[in-house]
């Protein structure tokens, strides 16, 4: 067991770790943190998606320890700070970006992540940016225009 | 996302000692061993879980360390092969049964394998096969068809005692204790401490153009990274290639890059520096441009052309004719046809390209995994602008080649690099990296029409086929050229004509790949000699012994061998094993169900050396005034087993026990170029060197006195003792002048294989020797889900003269488990399949048992009679499955691989329900 520091939604967190903690058990079991959801454990579905240090990284694909000391942000920390849902979660509210919400946390990280270094993306960048992040319900088209929305662009997409 | 500057304290059992490892948390613990601890005995040749090579024990179990963070091993007990021989028994008795049963090829999968089967015999000291294959499971070889590899697990210690004995003898790999023992040395292994690192910059698009930003900026923002290279670095020609005419692959793509995979730039940093660098962060821009990447799309009007002066891209073709194909097809009593096709084939050797390169006292000395030093030396002089003086190849342990390894990858690299730099720089290929850009075997489209009289005679054949080259020429002429002179089979065929393309395509460059297209092509030759068999209602055994060439009968090419031809004893010998399966799957098949059993046969051919074309090698030896005998061995061992057999001829011309021979390996700045190892020509034609070194030593010794030819030799104690009957005469070495090299006496012998060149026709002489095999297999279609899985091999080999039977036997099993994958599961899809879990490969499981038929017609060119094996052994493979899943459902398949799905397509289309 060694101890793991780090700052998680602006707060310091810190808890004895053994080595093959995954960062996605520290948040969601040492933490509590569930909103950070476990898909397949393997990296393909990108439900666990989180930041650490600015960048859209799959929660269950690093150790707890390799984020020793880094900023982490998790779905639980992207409201604004009066509560209210930042840009991007009420664009997925308002253009039915979700069905059954499990893919949700994911997806709006990686949005956030995308709208960071791109903040005006093309409809296609959307999409090759979020191939990483499986969707069972939606057909992503909703998703897409609710990313589109959160960039300030014109939500009528090709496929529509 | 490592953060470099989170270091972790990791402290566990390393081999019985306690080590301390300050690391980034997240490394893998397969690099920590290797890098940080010096276990240079774990090999890593994917970094994906897929291979197996980097298996250790963690606390007793086995893990691909590759998949686990090294801080996960905290307070753990890591054991690796090195360790385990040093403190395990059972480790060392595994070691002495991999070695007695030459379960060790080019070795680089050894250590993984043994670790894994020690974990194994610890807990079921009597294991059974299907127990060895369960915990074999996840590690790959490429090289040995894993049935040795089960043989020795199973017999651990009940090993026979080390024979002894030059040629003939089933005498052990003369290199094989290091690989048994983890201490051989491959690419990788061999880097001095704080080598800089080097990655290349790949082309992600199959054609793009490209600029670069800048780089002096780039290097000057990213601290520890010290050097770019691209074209600009290069002070002599910016082109490659293995053929006169056809030198034209750039080191770095020029503008515009033609596949997926090409290089255009290297980044040279130090380790930390490489670790952390990103390669979406170096400053190229591109601009995708429309690929053609099949025969059809680059030859079609229109076609972007890939190279000056070669119209619709077609970089070469191939024809052989002789007779009337035409007349005599029209005259035969039944005709077959049939078009064919096969994909791009991965080498898939374990040990990705790998070395390192610095400056020594001027010179550049490149250390690397190479099956052709001088080859290398050759590329290296045009592309440095530089003489052969200064320019070293010293090359290491090579972890499998199967022809790839001919043409260089890493060296240019590596060597600009340290021109560069003027600093040690190393590299290695990621999986992924290799599979993008070194060749491939060539996708062949094939047409052949083949006729035959009633009475079961062959009466015309014509054939044509397409090769897509990829990119770049590499060995693409020889596919051209040598596809015509074998399309045949080993059979008489007197109207024959047989023509080929070899057309450039934005894919990886297609070139060397065990057979040199000839497994193509006996796919469809074999295919349709079935056929008529079935049309004239023939068996097939006796239809081909119908047909076979025989001694004094000409080849397609108008050649004509007096002696050697033993393609008739090769099929004879499977006689018993195919009329007991025809008999064996009647009866199975009788029961019905979805299973159906077929058996399938399948002959092959395969000229040993180059087409028609100066194919020397040189040997050279000597003798020390201390006694010691040394053999300067250049003929490289990529696993197949050159060390040993070019050792035991030496051995047997001179006079002596083979463990009384030194060797020294193919550094060419000490040993003489015994031509690439290629071709099936090691054993034939260096082995013919060696013994021509062997005997003139031999008689250089018996002349200081006077002894007779038979006289006995005995070596030691810085003299040379030479007896006949109960005389002894001593010569005392020590009184004999000593040479540069400290040798009293010595030899230097070349061979070069007599050959004529082939007229516009193809006729002449394009080979002094072929080999020749058939293949037996019995297979179960699964007819509900398409699924092929063999159940037994007979393997028939006319080889001349067995060397070494035990190596034979593995050049066989290995050859059947590559034709097994290109037959049944093997199809590299450029930008899709380029690793190892999306590009399949046989595993331990896939390989039934292999019975091999050694087969002696002795050669009158062969050192005491032998022939080349090498590519032999799979061409008759895929052809001898597809007839047996013809067999077993009535169905044939034409394109290759045979996958599940093909096969239930064809099943359904055939009314299977």
């Amino acid at each position: 067991m060694t101890k793991v520091t780090m700052i998680v939604n602006g707060k310091s967190v810190s808890a004895e770790t053994e080595g093959r903690t995954l960062l996605v058990q520290y948040l969601r079991e040492g933490l509590g943190l569930t909103g950070t959801h476990v898909g397949c454990d393997t990296s393909q579905c990108g439900a666990c998606v989180v930041h650490v240090n600015g960048e859209a990284v799959k929660s269950c694909t690093m150790f707890a320890a390799e984020a020793e000391g880094a900023e982490v942000t998790t779905i639980e920390g992207m409201a604004n700070p009066d509560g209210s849902l930042s840009v991007i979660q009420q664009a997925f509210q308002d253009h039915h970006g979700l069905q059954c919400g499990f893919c949700t946390p994911g997806m709006v990280m990686s949005a956030a992540a995308l709208l960071k270094d791109n903040p005006r993306p093309t409809e296609a960048e959307v999409r090759a940016y979020l191939e990483g992040n499986i969707c069972r319900c939606t057909g992503y088209h909703n998703i897409v225009k609710a990313i589109m929305a959160a960039s300030g662009q014109d939500v009528a997409i090709a496929a529509e | 996302m490592d953060n470099p500057a989170t270091t972790t304290l990791t402290a566990f059992r390393l081999n019985g000692e306690i080590v301390e490892l300050a690391a980034p948390a997240g490394e893998r613990l397969s690099h920590s061993l290797r890098e940080r601890l010096g276990a240079r005995d774990v090999k890593i040749g994917c970094n994906a879980g897929d291979c197996g090579a980097c298996t250790v024990l963690v606390d007793g179990a086995p893990v691909c360390a590759c998949l686990m963070g090294s801080h996960q091993a905290q307070g753990a007990e890591v054991e690796t092969l090195s360790g385990l021989i040093r403190a395990d028994p059972l480790a060392r008795a595994l070691a002495d049964s991999f070695q007695a049963h030459q379960a060790a090829q080019c070795g680089f999968c050894t250590p993984g394998m043994m670790v894994a089967a020690v974990a194994l015999l610890r807990e079921t000291r009597h294991p059974n096969v299907a127990q060895v294959t369960d915990a074999l499971g996840g590690v790959l070889c490429r090289c040995t068809g894993y049935r040795k590899i089960i043989d020795a697990v199973v017999s651990v210690g009940t090993t026979p005692a080390p024979v002894s004995g030059a040629v003939g003898s089933p005498i052990r790999r003369l290199d094989g204790l290091e690989k048994v023992e983890g201490r051989d040395r491959f690419g990788d292994d061999v880097a001095p401490d704080g080598a800089l690192v080097m990655r290349i910059i790949r082309s992600p698009h199959p054609r793009a153009r490209f600029a670069f930003g800048d780089l002096e900026g780039f290097v000057a923002r990213h601290p520890g990274i010290e050097a770019v290279l691209t074209a600009a670095d290069i002070p002599g020609k910016n082109a490659f290639g293995v053929i006169p005419g056809f030198i034209d692959q750039p080191v770095f793509a020029e503008d515009e890059a033609r596949f997926r995979g090409e290089a255009v730039a290297a980044v040279i940093g130090t380790a930390e520096a490489m670790t952390a660098f990103d390669p979406t962060d170096f400053p190229v821009a591109w601009q995708p441009l429309d690929p053609v990447q099949t025969v059809a799309e680059a030859t079609a009007g229109g076609a972007p052309q890939l190279h000056a002066g070669r119209a619709a891209n077609i970089m070469c073709g191939g024809q052989v004719q002789c007779g009337d194909a035409d007349a005599a097809l029209r005259r035969a009593d039944v005709v077959v046809e049939g078009a064919f096709s096969s994909g791009f084939v991965e080498h898939a050797y374990l040990e990705p390209e790998a070395g390192f390169a610095e400056m020594q006292n001027g010179r550049v000395v490149v250390y690397a995994c190479t099956q052709a030093p001088v080859m290398d030396q050759d590329s290296l002089i045009e592309i440095l602008a530089m003489d052969r003086s200064r320019i070293r190849i010293v090359p290491t342990s090579v972890g499998g080649g199967f022809g790839s390894k001919i043409d260089v990858s890493i060296q240019p690299f590596l060597a600009l690099a340290a021109l560069k730099t003027g600093r040690a720089v190393r590299i290695t290929y990621t999986r992924t990296e290799s599979m993008q850009s070194t060749t491939k075997r060539h996708p062949s489209q094939i047409a052949a029409t083949i006729g035959a009289t009633r009475d079961g005679r062959l009466c015309g054949m014509r054939f044509h086929g397409d090769f897509n080259t990829g990119a770049y020429a590499s060995w693409g002429p020889t596919v051209a050229n040598r596809v015509p002179v074998h399309a045949s089979g080993p059979y008489r065929i007197a109207d024959y004509r047989a023509t080929s393309r070899a057309v450039y395509t934005h894919c990886p460059p297609a070139g060397a790949f065990r057979g040199f297209g000839v497994p193509q092509s006996a796919i469809a030759q074999e295919s349709l000699f079935d056929d008529l068999a079935e049309k004239l209602g023939l068996d097939p055994l006796e239809f081909r012994l119908i047909n076979a060439l025989e001694n004094g009968a000409p080849t397609v090419c108008g050649q004509v061998f007096e002696q050697g031809v033993g393609i008739r004893a090769c099929l004879t010998a499977l006689r018993p094993a195919w009329e007991k399966a025809r008999a064996d799957c009647a009866a199975f098949n009788a029961q019905g169900g979805a299973m159906r059993r077929g058996v399938g046969i399948a002959a092959g051919w395969y000229g040993c050396g180059n087409t028609s074309l100066p194919n020397p090698s040189t040997i050279k030896a000597g003798l020390r005034a201390d006694g010691g005998l040394v053999l300067h061995q250049g003929a490289m061992d990529i696993g197949q087993g050159a060390n040993t057999v070019i050792t035991q001829i030496f051995a047997q011309a001179f006079g002596v026990p083979v463990d009384q021979v030194m060797r020294l390996g193919g550094d060419t700045d000490i040993t003489p170029d015994a031509g690439k190892t290629s071709a099936s020509r090691q054993t034939f034609v260096s082995g013919n060197a060696a013994r021509l070194s062997g005997a003139a030593l031999r008689r250089a010794v018996l002349q200081m006195t006077n002894a007779p030819e038979d006289a006995r030799i005995t070596l030691g104690g810085g003299e040379v003792v030479v007896s006949e009957g109960d005389k002894a005469h001593k010569v005392d070495l020590s009184r004999l002048p000593v040479d540069a090299e400290g040798y009293v006496l010595r030899a230097e012998e070349t061979y070069d294989p007599p050959t004529k060149p082939l007229n516009a026709d193809g006729q002449g002489v394009p080979y002094a020797q072929f080999g020749y095999a058939a293949h037996l297999v019995v297979v179960e279609v699964d007819t509900a889900l398409g699924h092929v899985r063999p159940l037994q091999f007979t393997a028939a080999h006319d080889v001349g003269r067995a060397i070494n039977p035990l190596l034979v036997e593995g050049q066989v099993q290995g050859g059947i488990a590559q034709g097994l994958g290109m037959a049944l599961m093997e199809e590299f899809l450029p930008g899709r399949t380029e690793n190892l879990h999306d590009y399949l490969i046989p595993t331990i499981g896939d390989i039934p048992p292999i019975e091999t038929l050694i087969v002696e017609e002795a050669d009158a060119h062969g050192p005491y009679g032998a022939k080349g094996l090498g590519e032999h052994v799979l061409i008759p493979t895929a052809p001898a499955i597809l007839n047996a899943i013809k067999h077993a459902t009535g169905v044939r398949i034409r394109d290759v691989p045979a996958t599940p799905s093909r096969v239930r397509a064809a099943l359904k289309e055939a009314g299977y329900a």
